[in-house]
C-alpha cells in the first residue's frame, strides 16, 4: 500500500507542481464546456433565425399600461421592444412579415375583439364589471402572440415570453386598472407569488429537467477527456520515454505501479468532475436571462444526498475509464496508434452525449448494467430525482467489476511480455 | 553472478531476435556485448534486466531465477539497469527524482541524503540538483540517470550503450565510473558498439551477430581466434563470416 501511495503522490505532485498541466486538467475542460453551453442558445438562434439572439419583440398598438409596465421592469429583461401601430403594420407585405418572423421576432398584437381598439379601456371596463358584482361580464381584450411556427426553437421562446412578461403583466393590469376590484384583494389569492421556496422549486424542476439531459453526458465526456489526458501522460508518454521501464525495474510490482497511477488518475478525474459540476451549478445560477433555449436554465439544484450519489458514482466510473485507457495503451505499440485508439471512446462519449440530449425516455433496466453508459443514466436519474438505491449500487458494482477484469487482463498481458 | 543459458526470444513465428545465447558473468568483471545494429543486443540486455521474458532458456541473477515471478522483485533489488533510451521526466529535478526512486527502493530516510550527496558529488550533479531535467545537458542527464539507476548500490550493473551520444569528457567519466564499480566487485554487463570502450573496459566480450554469439573471449582471444592483428579487424572478420543476408 505504501508503494502505491508513493507512486500516486508522485503523479499528483507532477500535476499540481505544474500550473499549466493543472489548469489543463482541472479548469480548461469545465470552462470550455461552460462557454459551449452558453454559446449553444446563440448558435441555435443563428442557425434558425440567421441572427445571434436579440429577443426582438414587435409590439403592435401597445397600450399605455404595457409601455409603463415595460418601463417598470426595464433592465431586468433581455427583450428588445419596438412599437408600431396597426396602421403601420398593415403596410407590411406578407413576405416582410414572414421575413420578420423567420429572423426570430415575436409579434405581440394588442387588440379588442380582433380589431384595433382601446385595450386599456376594455380591461378597465372588465374589472369594473367584476367589481360591481356582474359575474357574467366578459372582456374582448386580446393579446395575440405571433411567432414562426416552422422554427422549433421559437415555440419555447414564445412560451417563455408569455410566462416571464405577459403573466406578470396580467398582475400589473389588475393592480393598475383593476380599480375597486383590485382593492377588494383579488391578488391575495395568488400563493406562489409571495412564497420564495415555491418559486425556487419551480425553477429547480425546470432547470433540473434540462440539466438531466445535458450534464450527465458532459460529465462522462469530460471525465473521459481527463482520463485520456492523464493516462497518455502517465503511461503512454512514460512508456515512449522509457521512464516506465525504469519504474518497473524497481522492487515495486507492476500491479502496484498500475494501481498507484490509477489511484492518481482516479483522484484527479474525480476532483475535475466535481469542479465541472460546480461550474455547471454556477453557470445555471448566473443564467439570469434564462433564455428559452438555455441548456442549463436558472435554478439547478441537487440535495446533499443526490450530490453524494454523484460523487459515489464518479469514482468507479473514473476507475473503469482508467482501466480501459491503460488497456488501450498497453495493447498498442506505437505512441501514434495509442493516441488514435484512445480517441475512439472519446468519440463514442460525444455521440452518446448528443443522443442523450435529445432522449426523453427513462432508461431501461438493462442500461444500468452497461459499463460507463450506466453512469450517464444514473446521473440522469439523480437530476430527474428518480434515483433508486438498487440502481446506484448496481452501477457502481458493475463499473468496479469490469474495471478490475480489464486491469487484470492488461496486467497479465504486460507480465507475459 | 549472472548465468544466461540458451536464451531465445522471438516476437512472432517468423522472426527470432535472440538465438540460443549462453554466457556467465562473474563478480568484479565486465562482460561486453558487441554487435552491429539489429544484432539483438538491446533485446538481450532487456531480457537480462527482466524487462522482457525470454521465449525459452534460463536466466539466473545472484542465484535467483529471473523466469520465476516470485523472484523478480528480489532480482530488481540486485540489478541496476541503464540505457540511453530512458528519458527522465523533463519537468522534474534530479533532487526530486532521486528522492522518489530512493523511496521505491526502500532506502531509509536518514540514508537518502548521504547517498545522494556522495552520488551527486561523484558526478558533479550538485549545482544542477534543483534544475529541471529539460534544462540539463545530455551528459548531465546521463549522469543523473546513472545516479538514479545505481541508487540502491546493486551487485549487478547492466549498461546498454552508456556512452552513446555523450561528449568525450562525459564518456571518460562514465568509463572511469564503470572501472570503479568493477573494482568494488560488481558484475557488469556492457553493451556497446564502440571498440575502444569494449577494449579498455571488458574482461570478456561476446560478439553478437544476427542474434547469435559468433565468438566469445578476451580481446586477445578474439584476435587469435580470427587470426587478425586488431580488435576491429577481428570484429569485421567475425561479421563477414557469420552475417547472413
Amino acid at each position: 500500500m505504501g508503494k502505491i501511495l508513493t507512486i500516486a503522490l508522485w503523479e499528483l505532485k507532477k500535476i499540481f507542481g505544474n500550473w499549466k498541466k493543472a489548469l489543463a486538467v482541472f479548469l480548461l475542460p469545465a470552462a470550455l464546456m461552460m462557454a459551449a453551453l452558453n454559446l449553444f442558445p446563440m448558435l441555435i438562434d443563428y442557425l434558425t433565425t440567421g441572427s445571434f439572439g436579440g429577443h426582438k419583440i414587435l409590439l403592435i398598438d401597445a397600450p399605455d399600461s404595457f409601455n409603463s409596465y415595460i418601463d417598470s421592469i426595464d433592465g431586468t429583461t433581455v427583450y428588445k421592444f419596438s412599437n408600431i401601430t396597426s396602421k403601420e403594420y398593415s403596410k407590411y407585405s406578407d413576405d416582410e412579415i414572414k421575413s420578420l418572423l423567420k429572423k426570430g421576432t415575436i409579434l405581440v398584437d394588442f387588440n379588442v375583439d380582433f380589431k384595433p381598439g382601446d385595450f386599456d379601456k376594455e380591461v378597465s371596463a372588465f374589472y369594473g364589471g367584476l367589481a360591481s358584482g356582474d359575474l357574467d361580464t366578459s372582456s374582448d381584450a386580446i393579446v395575440f402572440i405571433g411567432y414562426d411556427q416552422e422554427n422549433p426553437g421559437m415555440e419555447p421562446k414564445a412560451e417563455q415570453f408569455t410566462e416571464t412578461i405577459m403573466d406578470p403583466y396580467e398582475d400589473y393590469l389588475l393592480e393598475n386598472l383593476g380599480g375597486d376590484y383590485a382593492s377588494q384583494g383579488a391578488q391575495l389569492f395568488s400563493v406562489n407569488a409571495f412564497n420564495p421556496v415555491n418559486k425556487i422549486l419551480d425553477y429547480r424542476s425546470v432547470a433540473n429537467a434540462s440539466a438531466s439531459r445535458v450534464i450527465p453526458g458532459i460529465m462522462v465526456l469530460l471525465m473521459y477527456y481527463c482520463t485520456y489526458a492523464l493516462a497518455s501522460d502517465m503511461f503512454a508518454l512514460e512508456k515512449e520515454r522509457g521512464f516506465y521501464n525504469k519504474l518497473i525495474l524497481t522492487p515495486v510490482s507492476r500491479k502496484n505501479i498500475f494501481l498507484g497511477k490509477l489511484f492518481a488518475i482516479n483522484a484527479i478525474v474525480t476532483i475535475s468532475a466535481l469542479i465541472t459540476f460546480f461550474m455547471m451549478f454556477i453557470s445555471s445560477w448566473l443564467n439570469h436571462s434564462n433564455d428559452a433555449m438555455s441548456l442549463l436554465p436558472f435554478g439547478m439544484f441537487l440535495t446533499p444526498g443526490q450530490l453524494l450519489i454523484v460523487i459515489f458514482e464518479t469514482v468507479p466510473c473514473a476507475f473503469l475509464m482508467g482501466s480501459i485507457a491503460i488497456n488501450i495503451i498497453f495493447d498498442s505499440n506505437k505512441l501514434q496508434d495509442t493516441i488514435t485508439f484512445l480517441q475512439f471512446p472519446l468519440v463514442l462519449f460525444l455521440f452518446e452525449f448528443f443522443i442523450h440530449m435529445f432522449r426523453y425516455t427513462r432508461p431501461l433496466w438493462l442500461e444500468y448494467v452497461v459499463p460507463l453508459h450506466n453512469t450517464l443514466q444514473i446521473f440522469r436519474d439523480v437530476f430527474s430525482s428518480e434515483e433508486g438505491f438498487v440502481s446506484v449500487i448496481i452501477v457502481a458494482a458493475v463499473n468496479i467489476y469490469i474495471g478490475f477484469i480489464i486491469l487484470r487482463k492488461t496486467l497479465r498481458k504486460e507480465l507475459s511480455r | 553472478m549472472i548465468k544466461v543459458t540458451d536464451i531465445h526470444k522471438s516476437y512472432n513465428k517468423d522472426t527470432e531476435t535472440v538465438k540460443g545465447v549462453s554466457f556467465e558473468v562473474k563478480e568484479g568483471t565486465v562482460f561486453g556485448l558487441l554487435g552491429p545494429n539489429g544484432a539483438g543486443k538491446t533485446t538481450l540486455m532487456q531480457i537480462i534486466a527482466t524487462l522482457l521474458k525470454p521465449s525459452s532458456g534460463t536466466l539466473e541473477i545472484c542465484g535467483l531465477s529471473a523466469t520465476s515471478e516470485k523472484d523478480i522483485l528480489e532480482i530488481h533489488k540486485k540489478i541496476g539497469f541503464l540505457t540511453t533510451e530512458v528519458k527522465l521526466d523533463p519537468l522534474s529535478t534530479p533532487n526530486k527524482l532521486y528522492d522518489f526512486f530512493a523511496k521505491l527502493y526502500d532506502i531509509p530516510d536518514e540514508e537518502i541524503e548521504t547517498r545522494k550527496k556522495t552520488s551527486f558529488d561523484r558526478f558533479g550533479i550538485g549545482p544542477f540538483a534543483d534544475k529541471k531535467i529539460v534544462e540539463l545537458s545530455t551528459g548531465m542527464k546521463q549522469k543523473v540517470s546513472i545516479a538514479i539507476s545505481l541508487i540502491h548500490e546493486p551487485p549487478v550493473v547492466i549498461f546498454d550503450e552508456p556512452t552513446n551520444g555523450l561528449d568525450i569528457l562525459t564518456s571518460k567519466q562514465v568509463s572511469d565510473y564503470l572501472l570503479e564499480l568493477k573494482q568494488k566487485g560488481r558484475a557488469i554487463i556492457l553493451s556497446t558498439h564502440i571498440f575502444s570502450v569494449a577494449e579498455s573496459l571488458c574482461d570478456d566480450i561476446a560478439v553478437l551477430i544476427d542474434g547469435r554469439i559468433a565468438a566469445q573471449g578476451s580481446v586477445k582471444e578474439l584476435m587469435t581466434q580470427t587470426n587478425t592483428n586488431s580488435f576491429e579487424d577481428a570484429f569485421f572478420k567475425l561479421y563477414v563470416d557469420n552475417h547472413k543476408e
